[in-house]
């Protein structure tokens, strides 16, 4: 893991608490500093963007396989 | 995450977890709630068959069903929805005389549904993966809501990390057969993370489809192009006019 897994931990969390949750809402900026998040990546995470997201996360928990897509094509036997 | 109640269930009871999915942060989840879990895509190698590669998962999956262990297999998304070792696995399982069941999830088609406002019930909702639609020259109703799966990926048997740009310009040419060249077409990928992140949605021309931003995992929806017509004597038959 890079960095200090703050972003991973935060959003694991936040996904089974609805008390978090709430909380993002009312102030997202705010809730991902007290779960020790940077600075830069608050600002990704607050753009919303899925690619800059999906890059911070996996920058952060780099290591782990991710499946790519399903081959459902079989080429023609020879 | 989008884990089901029953599918929690089934991770925290099961003697092994092996999974295969497509972001990081459910793989961080699987390994803190089952620290023994293995991943199967340890079998994915670059040139190597993919069918070969469904195989090995298969075995994998088996084997621990095979010495009397109760085995959870987890999948991104639907585990039945382009899930080929997935439902491969539930099939030997039976055919070896072991109780199998697939629990049903939220797949990729489930959050375009939510996230692009769009009801198949109204006019309807035809999908196909996209390889698959070009190699077999598919004829859409234009009538109803076409939707292509793995459009970045058209044609590709292995590893990838950038769109297919001469497999777009297969798939726009191909469409171009039956609607206008400047319909709305929407390219989506639905986020992993809806309460962080927003999904992707580009409305591109057909026409523009090949050079468009196209996310490697992205989807592509087909508005209809038309008003279906009924049949009124179909109508009339039924006691509805």
């Amino acid at each position: 893991m890079n960095g200090n897994g703050a972003l991973a931990s935060f959003l694991t969390r936040l996904s089974d608490d609805p008390q978090l949750q709430q909380a993002y809402v009312n102030d997202p900026e705010g809730t991902l500093r007290d779960a020790g998040v940077s600075d830069d990546t608050i600002g990704t995470i607050l753009s919303r963007d899925l690619s800059r997201v999906k890059a911070v996360l996996e920058k952060e928990l780099s290591g782990l396989h991710y499946m790519m897509f399903m081959v459902v094509f079989d080429p023609p036997k020879p | 995450m989008q884990v089901t109640p029953e599918a929690a269930a089934a991770i925290d009871r099961a003697d092994d977890v092996l999974y295969l999915v497509a972001d990081p942060l459910t793989a961080e989840w699987l390994q803190r709630a089952r620290p023994e879990s293995r991943s199967l895509g340890g079998h994915y190698a670059p040139g190597k068959d993919r069918g070969q590669t469904y195989a090995e998962m298969v075995e994998e999956l088996l084997a621990p069903v095979r010495a009397g262990r109760d085995v959870c297999a987890v999948f991104y998304g639907h585990p039945g929805v382009f899930v080929r070792p997935g439902h491969e696995a539930v099939r030997r399982a039976r055919a070896e005389g072991f109780a199998a069941r697939m629990l049903p999830a939220v797949s990729a088609l489930d959050c375009l549904v939510a996230d692009l406002a769009i009801d198949p019930g109204v006019a309807g909702l035809v999908s196909y993966e996209a390889t698959d639609f070009v190699v077999h020259r598919r004829r859409p109703d234009t009538g109803a809501t076409l939707v292509l799966w793995q459009i970045g990926v058209i044609g590709e048997l292995g590893y990838a990390t950038d769109p297919s740009r001469a497999g777009l310009a297969v798939l726009a040419e191909r469409l171009e057969r039956s609607y206008p060249r400047d319909h709305e077409t929407i390219v989506y990928e639905a986020s992993p993370y809806p309460l962080v992140a927003d999904p992707f949605v580009l409305r591109v021309p057909l026409e523009a489809l090949p050079e468009a931003e196209v996310p490697l995992l992205s989807t592509l929806v087909v508005p209809p192009a038309r008003r279906s017509r009924r049949h009124r004597p179909t109508i009339a038959r039924l006691g509805l006019s």
